[in-house]
C-alpha cells in the first residue's frame, strides 16, 4: 500500500532516492544518514572489501560519505559531492556505522572497527578525531552508531561490549550505562540510537529484540515491542528515530520473504500503530539512469511478472532511519538496495469513500 | 588419553569436518569414536546465524553480493559452524554438482545452491537430486531454461547421468536424448536485471506447454516420463549406487582415480565400494547411511593421511588450528580468496567436472601458495591457537630439541611424519638447544618458526 491511514496518522509513500554506486551518484551498503544545514543529508556508506593480492593493502569499494538533497518528489534530488575512504588516516575510516551534524553544522562519523568518531566540517574537510574507547577498556568493541542531543552532547552504542556511551562533542567520555543481558537497561549488541526533543534516549536493542527508552543519564525509561515476527513485534531491530510527536519508527530484518526488512511505528507509550515494509513501485531517478542507458535491462524488466517485480519494491535489511521534522517525513536507509524509501506523514489527509 | 585415540579423533575431524583443535579432541575422545560419529551425522548445535556476518560484512550476501568475494560468507561458515560434518558434506556436493559463477553470474543463487546442500546433504539422495533439478542456478549452468519440447537441449540430461548419479558407460546416447525430453518445460521465471538495485532471485518454473508429453524409453523402461520418473530410474539404477559411493570414497578416505578414468580404472578398495553401495540401497539412498558405514569402517580408520588436501581444507583448517578467526573482521574477503590462489575457487569451479582432486591440487604455484599462506598464520603467535600450543610447551618445562619436535608435531595434529622428515626437523631444532622458557619471547619466536617450518612439509599437506 502505497498510502495507509492508522490511529489519526497517514503514512504516503513518496519516492525513492538511489542505486547502486561505488562513486558519485548513488550508494554502497548504506547504513545511516543525517540532515544539516540547508537540506543536506549526509550519508554513510559501508562499502564492501576489493581484491587484493597482499594483505596489506586491503581495499575498500564504496566507503564514503555522500552529500545529496532529496527533494521533495520523485526527480528532484541532487547529488551534491562526497568525501572520506576506506582507511585508518585522520578522516578515513573502516566500517562506517552512524552520522549525526551538531548545532554547529559539523559532521561526526562513527567508525564500528577502529571505535573512533571523525568530525569534518560541512564540506567534509576533516576536523579531529577521537575514541570512543576509554584507556582502561578492554575486551571487545564496536562503535555501532552515532546519536546527537540539542546541547551536542554525543551518544554512541558499543555493540560487542554492549554499552550506551555519552561523550561532549569534543570527545570528553561523560558517562556510560548497560551491559549484556535481556533485563531493562541491559542490552544484546546494541545497534542503533537516538535521541527526542525532550533528550530522551532511544536504542534498538538489535539481539535482544526490542528498543529501550532511556533519561539522557542512562536510566531505564521504557521498552518497546516484543520479539517475533508478528504485527508490532520486533526481530533483529537495526535502527530507531522518533518525530516531534513522539511516534517511534523502528526499522528491523524480520523476514517477509526474500528480503527481510520492516518499519514498525509506535505512539509514544509504546502502542503499536502500523508497519512498512518498502514501496518503492517506481524507479528512484538516478536508478532509471541506470535503465534506460541499458536496451537489455529495459527488455528483462518488461518480462517479469508481478511476483517477481515486488521484490524490488520492498525493503532489504534496511539499517537507518531518519525523521525530516522541517519537511515531516520519514527517510528510511534501505541498505540492501543501496537506496533511500521516503515516506510522508501527512496532515489533514480526506479518506476517500469506501465505496467508490 | 591414549595417542592413539587422538590420533583416531584427529583422522575422523579433519575427513569428516576441517580439524579440531588440540582441546576439542581431547573433550571428543571422552565421548568416544562412535558417539562422536552418531553427533557428526545428527548434529544438534544451532547452525550459524547469518545475520551475525550480514551485521557486519552487509555485501556478503543478497542482495549486495560483489563478484569475486561471494565465498566470503560460506568460507566464515565452513570455519565456525558446530556443525562441521554438515559442512563437509556441503562441499562434498558443490564438487559433484559443480556449478559456477562464470557462467551463473549471480553469486546469490550459487549460495542458495549451497544453503540447499547444507539442508538436505545428509539427506535422501533422491530428494536431493530432484530438488537440484530444480535449482534455477543449475538450469541455468546446465542449460535447461533451452530444453524445450520442439527443441531438446541435452546439457542437463547429460549431465545427470554421466556427473551427477551413473557415469559414463551406463547409458547410452538414446537415453540423453530420452532423459532430456523428459526434463522439457522445466526452467525458472524470469527476474529482474541486476542493476540497479542489486540482485533478485531466481524462481522455478514448470512450464506444461513446453513439456514433452510423448512417450520417452529409458534405460529399457517405457512411459510419458516426466523428470521425477527420470530420477526415480536413476537412484533405482546400481550404477549410481557405485557412483556415489566412489565419489564419497574419493572425498573422505583416500586420494582415488579422476571421474574421466573411472570407466577404465578400478577402485582402489572394491570393498569397500560395495559396502557403501550397498548402504545406499538397502537404506533407499539414504547419504547418511552411507557415511555412518564408511567412518566406522576399517578401511576409513587405516586411511590417515592418505587424502591430499584440497585447497579449502588448507585454509579453513589452518584457520581452525590458528584460531581467531570467528568474528566476521575486516579481512573476510581476502581469507575468502585464499582457496582459489591455491587452485579452488570455490563457488566458481573450472567445469561441470567440478575440480580434479588429489595430487592434481598440487604445482609449483599452488604449493607455494599454500606454504605461504600456512606459515604466515601459524606464525602469527598472537593467534589464540598458535597461543595455546606455546602454552602447552611452556608447561612442559624446558625442554630438549627431540621432544620440543615430537610436541610440536602432535599438538599440530598429531601429525604423522617419516623418519626423515622428522631428522630435517631436528636439523633446525638441535643447534637451538633446549627450549628454555627463562626467555619467553624467544622461546615464542622458536615455537613459531618450528610451525612454519612443520606446515611447509610435504606431510601437512596430507590429511
Amino acid at each position: 500500500m502505497l498510502t495507509q491511514v492508522a490511529a489519526g496518522r497517514t503514512y504516503d509513500f513518496s519516492h525513492s532516492v538511489g542505486r547502486g554506486a561505488q562513486s558519485g551518484m548513488g550508494f554502497s551498503q548504506p547504513v545511516a544518514a543525517a540532515q544539516g544545514p540547508n537540506g543536506v543529508v549526509y550519508v554513510v556508506n559501508r562499502g564492501s572489501e576489493g581484491i587484493s593480492n597482499v594483505s596489506w593493502n586491503r581495499i575498500g569499494y564504496g566507503a564514503r560519505v555522500s552529500q545529496i538533497t532529496i527533494g521533495a518528489e520523485w526527480g528532484q534530488e541532487e547529488f551534491l559531492g562526497e568525501f572520506s575512504k576506506y582507511g585508518d588516516g585522520n578522516g578515513e575510516f573502516i566500517w562506517g556505522s552512524g552520522v549525526v551534524v551538531d548545532s554547529q553544522g559539523r559532521v561526526y562519523v562513527s567508525d564500528e572497527w577502529l571505535n573512533q568518531i571523525n568530525v569534518y566540517d560541512q564540506d567534509g574537510n576533516f576536523l579531529s578525531r577521537w575514541s570512543t574507547l576509554e584507556s582502561d577498556d578492554g575486551g571487545e568493541h564496536g562503535t555501532a552508531s552515532i546519536a546527537i542531543d540539542a546541547d551536542d552532547n554525543i551518544y554512541v552504542t558499543d555493540g560487542r561490549s554492549h554499552q550506551v556511551r555519552k561523550f561532549g562533542s569534543d570527545g570528553k567520555f561523560i558517562a556510560s550505562w548497560g551491559s549484556q543481558g535481556s533485563d531493562n537497561g541491559q542490552f544484546n549488541a546494541p545497534w542503533g540510537i537516538t535521541v527526542d526533543q525532550a533528550g530522551n534516549v532511544y536504542v534498538a536493542d538489535h539481539r535482544n529484540h526490542r528498543v529501550q527508552k532511556f533519561t539522557s543519564d542512562g536510566r531505564w525509561m521504557a521498552s518497546f515491542g516484543s520479539p517475533g515476527t508478528g504485527r508490532g513485534q520486533l526481530h533483529l531491530p537495526t535502527s530507531v528515530a522518533v518525530d516531534p510527536e513522539g511516534d517511534v519508527y523502528i526499522a528491523d530484518w524480520s523476514d517477509n520473504g526474500q528480503h527481510p526488512g520492516r518499519v514498525h511505528i509506535f505512539d509514544a507509550e509504546g502502542t503499536f500503530i502500523i508497519t512498512l515494509i518498502g514501496d518503492a513501485q517506481e524507479l528512484s531517478a538516478w536508478a532509471k539512469l541506470t535503465v534506460d542507458a541499458n536496451a537489455d535491462y529495459l527488455k528483462r524488466r518488461r518480462e517479469v511478472n508481478l511476483q517477481n517485480m515486488e521484490s524490488e519494491w520492498r525493503f532489504a535489511l534496511p539499517t537507518g532511519l531518519m525523521y525530516d521534522a522541517d519537511k515531516g517525513r520519514l527517510l528510511v536507509v534501505d541498505s540492501q538496495r543501496s537506496r533511500f524509501q521516503i515516506y510522508n506523514k501527512v496532515t489533514g489527509y480526506m479518506v476517500p469513500q469506501m465505496n467508490l | 588419553m591414549a595417542n592413539q585415540d587422538i590420533a583416531l579423533m584427529a583422522h575422523l575431524m579433519r575427513r569428516a569436518g576441517f580439524g579440531a583443535t588440540r582441546e576439542e579432541l581431547e573433550t571428543l575422545c571422552e565421548k568416544g569414536y562412535e558417539a562422536v560419529v552418531e553427533e557428526l551425522l545428527n548434529p544438534t548445535e544451532e547452525p550459524l546465524d547469518r545475520f551475525e556476518m550480514m551485521r557486519y560484512q552487509p555485501w556478503t550476501w543478497r542482495p549486495g553480493t560483489l563478484p569475486g568475494m561471494g565465498a566470503a560468507e560460506w568460507l566464515w561458515w565452513m570455519v565456525n559452524t558446530r556443525r562441521p560434518l554438515e559442512e563437509k558434506m556441503t562441499l562434498f556436493w558443490h564438487h559433484i554438482f559443480a556449478t559456477g559463477v562464470s557462467k551463473v553470474d549471480h553469486y546469490d543463487e550459487i549460495q542458495n545452491m549451497i544453503t540447499m546442500f547444507r539442508e538436505k546433504g545428509m539427506g535422501n539422495y533422491k530428494d536431493l537430486l530432484l530438488t537440484l533439478s530444480m535449482n534455477p542456478a543449475m538450469l541455468y549452468w546446465l542449460d535447461n531454461n533451452e530444453n524445450h519440447a520442439d527443441a531438446v537441449n541435452e546439457n542437463w540430461g547429460r549431465e545427470l547421468l554421466e556427473l551427477f548419479s551413473m557415469g559414463v558407460g551406463n547409458y547410452t546416447e538414446v537415453d540423453v536424448r530420452e532423459c532430456s525430453r523428459a526434463f522439457t518445460g522445466w526452467t525458472f521465471e524470469a527476474k529482474l536485471p541486476r542493476g540497479p538495485l542489486g540482485r533478485h532471485d531466481w524462481r522455478f518454473e514448470y512450464r506444461p506447454e513446453d513439456h514433452d508429453e510423448g512417450e520417452k524409453t529409458f534405460l529399457g523402461e517405457t512411459g510419458n516420463f516426466n523428470g521425477e520418473d527420470i530420477i526415480d530410474i536413476v537412484c533405482n539404477h546400481p550404477a549410481t549406487a557405485t557412483f556415489i559411493a566412489r565419489h564419497l570414497y574419493n572425498f573422505f578416505v583416500a586420494d582415488e582415480a579422476q571421474v574421466p578414468a573411472w570407466q577404465v580404472t578400478p577402485p582402489v578398495d572394491e570393498d569397500a565400494i560395495d559396502a557403501l553401495a550397498d548402504a545406499f540401497i538397502d537404506s533407499g539412498y539414504d547419504i547418511k547411511a552411507m557415511l555412518r558405514v564408511l567412518f566406522n569402517s576399517d578401511f576409513f580408520k587405516n586411511a590417515r593421511f592418505a587424502k591430499l588436501k584440497s585447497p579449502a581444507e588448507v585454509v579453513v583448517g589452518t584457520l581452525k588450528l590458528v584460531g581467531g578467526s570467528d568474528f566476521p573482521g575486516p579481512g573476510i574477503g581476502d581469507l575468502s580468496r585464499q582457496p582459489n590462489y591455491m587452485g579452488q575457487d570455490l563457488l566458481n569451479p573450472p567445469s561441470v567436472e567440478g575440480w580434479h582432486t588429489g595430487a592434481e591440487w598440487i604445482n609449483s604455484g599452488s604449493l607455494m601458495r599454500r606454504i605461504n599462506f600456512t606459515a604466515d598464520m601459524v606464525g602469527d603467535v598472537s593467534r589464540p591457537g598458535v597461543q595455546s600450543i606455546v602454552n602447552r610447551l611452556r608447561s612442559q618445562g624446558d625442554v630438549g630439541p627431540e621432544q620440543f619436535v615430537d610436541t610440536c608435531l602432535d599438538l599440530m595434529g598429531p601429525l604423522e611424519v617419516s623418519a626423515d622428515t622428522r631428522q630435517e626437523l631436528l636439523d633446525h631444532a638441535v643447534p637451538g638447544g633446549s627450549l628454555s622458557w627463562s626467555n619467553e619471547a624467544a622461546a615464542s619466536e622458536r615455537v613459531s618458526e618450528l610451525l612454519q617450518l612443520i606446515v611447509s612439509l610435504r606431510d601437512y599437506q596430507y590429511a
